[in-house]
């Protein structure tokens, strides 16, 4: 029974941990905006290097090959 | 050329008798009706130059997903004057961070209101190479910009923003607030210890609860107990070592003292026992206490962050003023104005200090301070104060006070608009229930504590010190600083959803206590916002003139010619030949030869010692020279008054403000019958002071006013709300703004909120009932921990269940509309 010190002495130094990650979190402002991310993280980043949706310019011959 | 709707849409209109009846181009870019000639680029219509750039340059930087993600999300660029930004002194206040590569800055830019903008704020990069990174909160509706400032100035990213139409709002406030701005994590830190202790020692606690014999076993626990609940007690329970303190030294007696005591006594006999080994103590019971406490605070201080009340005045106050030295303007902060100054003022800007008109003709409005809907003319020579908005063309100043000693200033530095300072709290007005009963119920425990002690202490007094503490531990008042914040907080939330955004939880139970209503007219009671022009011609114009009408007033961006302009709609548009805008006085041009002027009564055709007194504003018209008359904007009473005013007058004693003329009297005297019940011509000090004065006679008063010709009186009142038909842009110090389309609820919103208290009082009640059982157990001597242990976590659960529940079934029943 006396492996019950060291399970103590083990599970108070884990919940330790999550409070001081808890901590971590609040310092590097994880909880000052809790609302921005979830709008953030539904908008893809379209890559610049595509061609712009709304250009003037004809599509490049090839893509009208697939037309039936 | 007109666009005509495609047939199907003109049939869904048809079915949908809300919209309006013919449907007009629309800005690709924000949204609003086309012009008849719109501006045509990809397939696309734009109502303006400006709408139509900031797609070009979208489009050029392949942001055009911006489009995609909300529909006519944009807003039309303006112009913006910020040279003021180059000025090393703005620099340094309004930037956070800066080291040789980069350098931090805070933008509150109130445009932002959808994904579309925050994709477009996100992704500035792509347009300026130089901006290394731009965050934003959406809430706050703040953006934070990282730029490389040997690249980029700041007014170089602040134009950027302008031009794509979000243009930060940089004022006084965003200098002078930075350092106390309140901060919501020392709350949380303090929920953290208190959960992850409070947890702890309910897993330590099992043993005893079950009966661990094992001595060695027993101990350790014990003393792990103790060492845990001291930062709970000390760290976590700190504030409210604090609030006592505080209500001693003002010799008063608040809820928090039992709460204080019982935790105290808790921590204390449970150290005693533990140390000379004679018991468990409470630590179980009295940590959860302050964690349940703790948790209640948290949900109570959870306030809607997109209404920001920190602004105030100063929010309006520019940043910098125009400095005329020789030839050469240069911007200067406005704290470093000194008399003898000479600043310009351009349209539209606001005074920034008491000053002598030198050059120009000054048109004032000063609705901001005086509440007065009509600008004034100023000649040069005149003094002008501050706080006013020119309108018209630009005027220059010399200063005659600096920017401190200003009417203005003077005027927000009233007493009123320090109540949180000084020590003496402006809630002290309205004594809270909590802290009422705080008093009786501390001195009833207090006594009863000593009664049963000194009862144990001459028939057994072993236990004299046990049963004395016992009581203080189990009588503890936690459930009504529990039942308050989850009562009030669920009321505020409902609230907000019906559009009344309330400052903190306390202003129901003020709006509750209130029994008196002060009202302010002018963009209160009555808006011309959504008013309808009345035409008022000898001889009503035929569609020929009316056409005229149109086709010049949609050249130019005056508000009241953008609302002929709408009235006018469906007029056919004519070209227009020498447009000349006179600022602040009218319009004149040449329409299909015919010599067209449009505006104030004196600009289109002035007769002296004939002017019209009547309420509202005017459009007057003349065509050829000839007179015709004039298009009236009525003050129009809002949607629902009647049912409001009628409401209220059963339950409150009304008045109204005004700082209009008498011309509403014999409208109003319906509601308010009696004298001295209605004022008119009213000043905002004269506002502020009857209020004062109301309350000095007892009254306890909610004011209903518009903004800021009336902040003192919000402020004075013991509940003050801003009816705003703009919650963005409008935020001044009050208590609650309430979005004007929501006044027809006001009546119900005050009945909820006085429900509110009553089962807060009804919450005491049943707590009362468990208090009687904890401490009948404690004055026999009986009180094991496991009781403890149990009891007090079940009633604070039951306080929060009343609480919450009750709120959303009376939310449900009164406002039906509102399920969620």
């Amino acid at each position: 029974m006396q492996v019950i010190f060291f399970m103590i002495g083990i599970s108070l130094v884990l919940a330790l941990g999550f409070l001081s990650a808890f901590f971590w979190a609040m310092r590097h402002g994880q909880n000052d905006d809790l609302y921005t991310p979830s709008i953030r993280m539904l908008l893809d980043d379209t890559d610049p290097a595509e061609p712009p949706p709304d250009s003037p310019t004809p599509k490049p011959r090839n893509a009208q090959t697939f037309i039936p | 050329m007109h666009f005509r709707p495609a047939k199907r849409e003109f049939y869904e209109n048809f079915e949908n008798m809300n919209t309006a009846t013919v449907t007009k181009l629309t800005c690709y870019h924000c949204g609003s009706d086309c012009p008849p000639h719109p501006i045509l680029l990809n397939d696309k219509a734009f109502c303006c130059d400006g709408c139509k750039t900031v797609y070009e340059v979208l489009n050029d930087s392949r942001l055009c997903r911006y489009y995609e993600i909300t529909p006519n999300p944009g807003q039309t660029p303006r112009l913006a004057r910020l040279e003021f930004l180059d000025h090393p002194d703005i620099i340094s206040q309004l930037t956070g961070f800066s080291d040789d590569t980069q350098t931090h800055v805070t933008f509150y830019v109130p445009a932002i209101h959808c994904s579309s903008c925050l994709y477009l704020l996100e992704h500035l990069y792509r347009i300026a190479p130089s901006i290394l990174q731009s965050r934003v909160d959406f809430l706050k509706k703040n953006v934070h910009i990282r730029f490389r400032q040997t690249d980029i100035s700041l007014r170089q990213v602040a134009e950027l923003m302008t031009s794509l139409g979000y243009e930060p709002l940089i004022s006084l406030n965003d200098v002078v607030e930075e350092q106390n701005r309140p901060t919501y994590k020392p709350l949380l830190y303090k929920l953290a210890v208190a959960g992850f202790c409070a947890g702890n020692i309910m897993l330590f606690s099992f043993p005893e609860y079950l009966g661990l014999d094992d001595p060695s076993f027993r101990r350790l626990f014990l003393y792990l107990n103790l060492m845990l609940a001291t930062p709970v007690v000390f760290y976590s329970g700190w504030g409210y070592f604090e609030s006592v303190w505080a209500a001693l030294r003002r010799k008063m007696i608040n809820i928090d003292l039992p709460i204080l005591l019982g935790i105290l006594t808790a921590y204390f006999r449970g150290m005693y026992e533990v140390v000379t080994d004679t018991g468990a103590g409470y630590f179980d019971s009295v940590t959860g206490l302050i964690f349940f406490l703790l948790i209640g605070k948290w949900f109570q201080q959870r306030t809607y962050d997109f209404l920001s009340f920190e602004r105030d005045y100063k929010s309006y106050f520019p940043l910098a003023a125009t400095l005329i030295g020789g030839k050469t303007e240069t911007p200067v902060p406005i704290a470093s104005l000194k008399k003898g100054d000479r600043i310009r003022i351009r349209n539209q800007e606001l005074i920034p200090a008491d000053g002598i008109l030198y050059k120009g003709q000054g048109l004032i409005d000063y609705s901001f301070v005086t509440g007065e809907s009509e600008p004034e003319s100023r000649k040069p020579g005149a003094l002008l104060y501050a706080g006013g908005k020119q309108v018209g063309e630009a005027i220059e100043l010399e200063v005659v006070r600096s920017v401190s000693h200003s009417y203005l200033s003077q005027l927000w530095n009233n007493d009123a608009f320090r109540k949180d300072e000084g020590g003496r709290k402006w809630s002290d007005r309205i004594r809270t229930f909590a802290d009422v009963v705080g008093k009786y119920f501390t001195l009833s425990v207090l006594a009863l504590a000593l009664v049963a002690g000194t009862y144990w202490y001459v028939t057994e007094p072993s236990k004299a010190v046990n049963v004395f503490t016992a009581i203080l531990i189990v009588a503890c008042p936690c459930v009504l600083s529990l039942s308050y914040p989850f009562a009030l907080g669920n009321g505020m939330r409902l609230l907000s959803r019906l559009k009344l955004y309330l400052k903190n939880a306390d202003v129901i139970e003020k709006m509750a206590a209130c029994d008196t209503i002060v009202f302010d007219k002018t963009g209160t009671l009555t808006s011309s916002a959504t008013a309808q022009p009345v035409e008022t011609f000898a001889v009503p114009l035929n569609e020929m003139e009316l056409s005229l009408v149109a086709s010049l007033v949609r050249h130019s961006a005056h508000p009241l010619s953008r609302k002929v302009a709408g009235y006018l709609y469906d007029a056919m548009i004519l070209p227009v030949d020498n447009f000349t805008e006179v600022p602040g006085q009218g319009i004149k041009g040449l329409v299909y030869d015919q010599f067209v002027k449009i505006g104030s009564r004196e600009f289109v055709h002035p007769s002296p010692g004939k002017t019209l007194d009547t309420e509202g504003s005017a459009v007057h018209v003349s065509i050829d020279h000839v007179y015709r008359g004039c298009f009236r904007f009525p003050n129009q009473y809002r949607a629902g008054i009647t049912g409001v005013l009628s409401s209220l007058k059963k339950s409150h004693s009304l008045y109204l403000l005004s700082g209009d003329n008498e011309a509403a009297r014999a409208d109003l005297k319906r509601w308010f019958p009696n004298d001295g019940q209605m004022v008119f011509e009213c000043h905002p000090q004269e506002k502020l002071d009857f209020v004062r004065s109301l309350q000095a006679n007892g009254r306890r008063v909610l004011m209903v006013g518009d903004g800021l010709n009336d902040a003192g009186a919000l402020r004075q009142a013991d509940a003050g709300i801003a009816v705003t038909d703009d919650t963005i842009q409008f935020t001044p110090a009050s208590d609650g703004i309430l979005e004007a389309g929501s006044l027809s609820r006001l009546p119900d919103m005050l009945r909820y909120s006085r429900f509110g208290m009553k089962l807060i009082r009804f919450s005491f009640c049943i707590s009362l009932i468990y208090n009687f059982v904890g401490v009948s157990y404690a004055i026999t001597g009986n009180l094991s921990p496991i009781v403890a242990a149990i009891l007090m976590p079940l009633s604070s659960t039951t306080m929060v269940l009343i609480a919450t529940l009750g709120m959303r079934w009376k939310g449900r029943k009164l406002f039906p509309e509102n399920r969620d």
